[in-house]
């Protein structure tokens, strides 16, 4: 019971955060308003169209992982331990090193503190993830013995 | 390849799959799977429960084949 009411909590949350980055990634191409903002601020230039590109690239990763992790937090209250499970950490995990090789391309050209911070950030979730997906392997395969013990 | 033989052993004793499964506790699904050699692993339990129900010993239910 418990288990059930934690997963369809944070699911919620993963799918309003979701939603969130969606309706901010929509934001940057649609609105007139951003794009003269990073017109103003950065100009249409090389940093500006970098910004924007940069982006929108960790807004569509961030979209694939998230999308991950539902698909995940759905078969919890089921039977977690599936191949599909092991497959999908894995893919968090290129997709985390993927952000974090971005967050560090942007550091290149326009350094902040909080872009270090969520390079390492990512970084580290990705080994985490990789970590997990390797874990979640080796309990498939306990499962797989396990239901095929008589 | 350990071999299971236990199709030959209900035979002999005049004992259906389902009797045996209800017997033992085990379900029809999972009976099948240890006589069509599916099976990774069978618990002593089991092999005990099986044993006592056809009256028999663990040799007549498993046999070791040379794999070629």
């Amino acid at each position: 019971m418990r288990l059930k009411i934690l997963a369809r909590i944070t699911k919620l949350l993963l799918m309003l955060l979701m939603l969130s980055v969606a309706c901010a990634m929509a934001a940057l191409v649609i609105s007139g308003d951003v794009r003269r903002f990073f017109a103003e601020g950065y100009g249409m230039e090389a940093d500006g169209f970098m910004l924007y590109a940069f982006l929108l690239t960790a807004g569509a990763i961030a979209l694939w992982i998230l999308f991950e992790l539902i698909a995940v937090l759905s078969t919890v209250e089921s039977d977690p331990f599936l191949e599909r499970n092991a497959r999908a950490f894995v893919r968090m995990g290129v997709a985390a090193e993927i952000a974090a090789a971005l967050f560090v391309g942007k550091c290149v050209f326009s350094f902040t503190a909080m872009t270090a911070v969520c390079a390492l950030v990512m970084a580290l979730s990705g080994l985490f993830a990789l970590t997990l997906a390797a874990v979640f392997a080796r309990a498939v395969a306990f499962k797989q013995e396990n239901d095929l013990t008589i | 390849m350990i071999k299971v033989k236990l199709d030959v052993m209900l035979a002999k004793r005049g004992v259906s799959s389902g009797e045996l499964a209800d017997a033992i506790g085990i379900t029809q699904a999972n009976l099948s799977i240890l006589k069509t050699n599916k099976g990774k692993a069978v618990r002593f339990s089991t092999l005990d429960a099986i044993c006592k129900k056809l009256d028999c010993t663990v040799g007549d239910i498993l046999e070791y084949v040379e794999d070629k």
